[in-house]
């Protein structure tokens, strides 16, 4: 015990007079979050797009000035096809609607009219935010004017309501999720360095000359930076909820339970890559592709995880960051669900007993890497 | 009584070989010089004796243990200085000390007023006084100077007071005066009981020593008193080299 301790205080003092510990501690989630918060959008915007009527009709000029009077949408009106063209290669809109001269003739006859909306492929996001806009303000445009009455009401009308976050408001998610993912970068890059720094400086040679044990190596890493990553959790819950005001619904007791599995894992990735490979540039090289890519692109955070292709889906259940995303976007935005905890729990403890077991047979006592 | 029993130790590094069917004794109470150009296999020989490296063949005994399969039971019993001593530099020297004592179980008597380790009559104290660290305990490991952190390196290794002491060329990159420094350390603060295995490049050091192990690609090329070889250092270092030229001239036929 007196050696456990011995190491874990020289690992705090060694922390706390390392800048960049405490750099990737709590200005890299300070950061990270002010990213997901302001940089990275996945909600509707106000889209710039053409206009080109070409019906001169009274009636169809209210429907251009109803997307003009869109809150969503910026609207130019062109007067020929070359100009929309070119607009949309310069990138100056997102689309056109082009409206054609028999438009209010087919409407005022109850026959079908159509409407060109053009949209820009390159960006598959904005292209179907312009098509259902277009779409829509088309639809309202109709349902108010004296065409009206040549619309065939439907029978069934859909009421939509969107539970747990009725504003559709992304980051309510994103930003919790970015949670995930900037504790798995500080757990994977802070232990990523300290079991290789020890290799490369020497020192591990003069600790294993003395009574030190692998179990007093490995959790004399594990505890001072569950502490430190554990610090980071909270501050990054206090930016999220306390200064960004993103709403949390779940148990703050619960919450921190799971992230410190969470963590757990993380820190095990770091630790096995470092003790492994015993060279800081590489094991941080290593760590981060391992760790990192996979919690940004395979956690279901950025994108749904049953639109992958099924070798991907199975694959995601080795990544811890797939329960914890799963886990905290549940947390904040539904509260908590005991169902959702515990799967997520369970999954997090198995892989961080697994990836503890991995760090300590990886901890050799001799040079050769041998126990 | 021997500290050290070698036989037909062998150590291979993929096809090198390190150390090549070595025997050896190492007596008890004795400070022997382990003598080599860089490459004899100095190093290898003092890792695969604190099990620090698995020997490829042969046997080793120290202390009664065998570092294969007791190391740990050993470890307690040695102090053992790398080459490159694994000293955090971002630590203090007088943290860098109590976390060695710590590591090493060794009692630091606590004083309230001074703090832990610093009390008069503290192990932590004598070997601050010993090394003139004292008036540099607050000072970083790494803002020390290199033979600074060669005392403190040592001081660390002496601390618990181990029945065998290893120090892998302590000397390398001191200036003369610390090298004294450093021979006088050891030779003033282990008991006559405690067996040194120093190794070094610098023969005028090694004529100093009790015995001299003179080791040439793995293989002991001379084993005795240095005063038995050369009775001034500066012959003992003209027939070490007269001892391990022919070998080399011989291999680059």
């Amino acid at each position: 015990m007196k050696i456990l301790l011995a190491l874990i205080k020289k690992e705090i003092k060694q922390i706390l007079r390392d800048p960049s510990s405490i750099i990737i501690a709590f200005v890299l989630p300070f950061i990270s979050i002010m990213i997901y918060m302001y940089g990275i959008n996945l909600d509707s915007v106000k889209i710039t797009m053409g206009i080109k009527n070409d019906d001169n009709s009274p009636e169809v000029a209210t429907l251009v000035k109803s997307f003009g009077h869109s809150k969503y949408i910026n609207s130019i009106n062109y007067d020929n096809m070359e100009d929309i063209k070119t607009a949309v290669l310069r990138s100056k809109i997102k689309g056109a609607v082009v409206i054609p001269n028999d438009f209010s003739t087919k409407l005022s006859r109850g026959e079908k009219a159509d409407l060109l909306v053009i949209t820009d492929g390159s960006e598959t996001n904005t292209a179907n935010y312009v098509q259902s806009y277009a779409v829509s303000i088309a639809n309202q445009w109709l349902s108010s004017s004296k065409f009206s009455k040549n619309i065939k009401r439907p029978l069934i009308t859909a009421e939509s309501r969107t539970w747990y976050n009725p504003d559709l408001n992304s980051h309510y998610f994103i930003v919790p999720g970015s949670i995930a993912i900037t504790m798995t970068l500080i757990g994977i890059l802070l232990t990523s360095l300290v079991v290789a720094r020890e290799w490369e400086r020497g020192t591990m040679e003069a600790l294993l000359s003395t009574s030190v044990k692998p179990i007093h190596i490995v959790l004399g890493k594990y505890i001072p930076y569950f502490v430190l990553g554990m610090m980071s959790m909270a501050f990054n819950v206090f930016l999220c909820v306390g200064i960004f005001k993103i709403p949390f619904r779940g148990n703050y007791f619960i919450l921190f339970v799971v992230s410190g599995l969470f963590l757990f894992t993380s820190l095990g990735i770091g630790l096995t890559v470092s003790s492994k490979l015993k060279n800081q540039f590489l094991s941080s090289m290593v760590a981060m592709s391992l760790g990192f890519m996979p919690a940004l692109m395979l956690s279901g955070l950025m994108y749904p995880i049953n639109s992958m292709p099924e070798f991907f889906q199975h694959l995601t259940r080795i990544i811890p960051p797939r329960y914890y995303v799963s886990f905290i976007e549940s947390e904040f935005m539904a509260g908590t669900i005991p169902e959702i905890v515990i799967a997520n729990a369970i999954f997090l403890t198995i892989l961080g007993c697994l990836l503890f077991i991995a760090v300590y047979m990886n901890t050799s006592t001799r040079l050769d890497g041998n126990k | 009584m021997q500290t050290v029993i070698i036989k037909n130790l062998t150590k291979k590094f993929g096809s090198t070989v390190a150390i090549d069917n070595l025997s050896l004794n190492i007596e008890k109470g004795k400070i022997t010089g382990l003598i080599g150009a860089d490459g004899a296999g100095k190093t290898t020989l003092l890792r695969t004796i604190i099990g620090l490296l698995l020997p490829s063949e042969g046997e080793i005994d120290v202390l009664g243990f065998n570092p294969e399969t007791q190391k740990n039971e050993l470890n307690q019993h040695i102090g053992y200085m790398p080459q490159k001593f694994g000293l955090y530099e971002d630590l203090t020297v007088i943290e860098n000390l109590k976390l060695y004592a710590d590591l090493k179980g060794v009692n630091i008597a606590p004083s309230p007023l001074e703090g832990e380790g610093r009390g008069e009559g503290s192990i932590l104290t004598k070997m601050l006084e010993f090394t003139t660290l004292a008036p540099f305990q607050d000072r970083l490991a790494g803002a020390l100077s290199g033979g600074m952190k060669q005392k403190l390196g040592l001081a660390c290794t002496l601390l618990g007071n181990p029945e065998f002491l290893l120090l892998d060329e302590p000397s390398v990159g001191v200036d003369p005066i610390s090298r004294r420094d450093l021979m006088k350390m050891v030779r003033n603060m282990i008991s006559p009981e405690t067996t040194v295995l120093w190794s070094t490049a610098y023969l005028d050091e090694a004529h100093s020593f009790d015995t001299a192990v003179v080791l040439d690609k793995g293989k002991v090329i001379y084993e005795g008193k240095p005063h038995d070889l050369a009775p001034t250092p500066q012959e003992f270092e003209n027939k070490v080299i007269d001892l391990i030229l022919p070998l080399a001239l011989r291999e680059r036929g």
